[in-house]
């Protein structure tokens, strides 16, 4: 079950249709056996731009971020059942990676030229045979060909 | 009829097909005389002499007696040498061939190498038999010994990896504690509700960060600034994590 990250905007609302609309919102991930692991509220905030939505325009808004693990079949679903909801402006579910591990090749790059294993792949790709026998020569004398488009 | 015949006879020689079809072929025609050039042929047998030839006579032999006795005593002569040289070289056969004595001599020869050969084979063979033995012990003993150490090797990782299972699962756990279910949904949106939290934050040129999103940097007093944790040098920021970054620089 991948992490997400699940980013609301929700409109205006008085504070009892507020937690109305949050738990109804809520309850749609934990019925799909979702867990949420936290509410986080931004705050009610204006708008970097009105928001168009169900007809009006909407320049402040609250904001909420999810932390909750989703099953991946569910998200479809749930990003229509929060579509369908009169009170949210915008929702967008960001999935959470774990952090690729740092691999360190400080020492490697310190060599001298010769010694770095990417110049030695180069060394030795130089050390193939050419891939083509026949090099087209475009017998003008010149290093470039002049006629190109 | 004879004329009628002769031109049924020409027009099927030269219509095969009305030849083969035709219930009136005659026996006696036989195409095979003038098929557009000469074949080796003679006159069927059914065909008599010619009637200018019938009494024509064969020529008498007018050879002297004395020169066919000479030519048959020549031809018995000829005849008894050669069986003659047939008979040496059949006796020379029968005494030199595989049949003969020296052949039998030479075949007892031949049998007894032939049964010391396969007696040192049945030897090697027997020698090979000992050391495929001794050597699929040895590597039976060998793929048991590489199969338990595998074995060991898989119940280690088997172990590592439960026991990290275990360490996650409890740090889940532990985590989950504090997640939001259906009985304490309405206290943490309550909570949540109650307690905004900003995220923001700005930094200037001098290694000073201000959060807070409303937060004026100008009017925050010289003492109260925060400085930007620094790791201490470059492997450090490499090969630590951005949380052991601050705590490593508090």
């Amino acid at each position: 079950m991948p992490g997400f990250e699940l980013n609301l905007i929700v409109k205006t609302l008085a504070q009892p249709a507020l937690k109305d609309c949050l738990k109804s919102l809520t309850t749609h991930i934990l019925d799909r056996g979702g867990i949420v692991r936290q509410i986080e509220f931004l705050g009610h905030r204006q708008c970097p731009k009105k928001l168009f939505s169900n007809g009006d325009l909407f320049s402040h808004a609250n904001y909420f971020i999810l932390n909750c693990d989703i099953q991946e079949k569910f998200v479809f679903e749930l990003a229509d059942e929060f579509a369908r909801n009169q009170n949210v402006l915008r929702k967008s579910f960001i999935e959470i990676r774990p952090r690729e591990p740092v691999e360190c090749t400080l020492q490697e790059e310190l060599q001298i030229p010769s010694h770095r294993p990417s110049v030695q792949k180069m060394i030795y790709q130089g050390r193939q045979l050419p891939k083509f026998k026949q090099i087209w020569d475009s017998k003008t004398g010149l290093d470039f060909y002049p006629f190109h488009k | 009829m004879s004329n009628s015949l002769g031109l049924l006879q020409s027009t099927m020689s030269r219509s095969p097909v009305l030849h083969r079809l035709s219930l009136l072929r005659p026996s006696t025609l036989v195409p095979c005389r003038f098929k557009g050039h000469l074949l080796p042929h003679r006159k069927p047998r059914w065909i008599p002499p010619a009637k200018s030839k019938v009494f024509v006579l064969p020529p008498p032999d007018h050879t002297p007696e004395s020169e066919n006795t000479l030519m048959n005593e020549l031809v018995v002569n000829y005849n008894e040498r050669l069986s003659g040289v047939t008979q040496y070289l059949y006796e020379d056969f029968l005494r030199f061939s595989d049949v003969g004595e020296v052949g039998r001599i030479e075949a007892a020869k031949e049998a007894e190498e032939h049964r010391a050969r396969v007696a040192e084979n049945d030897r090697e063979n027997a020698r090979i038999v000992e050391a495929r033995k001794q050597r699929m012990a040895q590597e039976l003993e060998d793929k048991k010994r590489r199969a338990q150490e595998n074995l060991e090797a898989i119940q280690t990782a088997d172990q590592a990896r439960i026991r990290d299972l275990e360490e996650r699962v409890q740090r889940e756990t532990a985590i989950l504690q504090n997640a939001v279910t259906k009985e304490n949904l309405d206290a943490k949106i309550e909570e949540a509700l109650a307690n905004p939290v900003d995220h923001e934050y700005a930094i200037d040129t001098e290694g000073h960060i201000y959060y807070g999103r409303y937060t004026a940097s100008n009017d925050v007093p010289e003492n109260q600034r925060i400085k930007i944790p620094v790791p201490k040098n470059e492997m450090d920021f490499l090969t630590s994590d951005d949380d052991a970054q601050l705590e490593h620089e508090s």
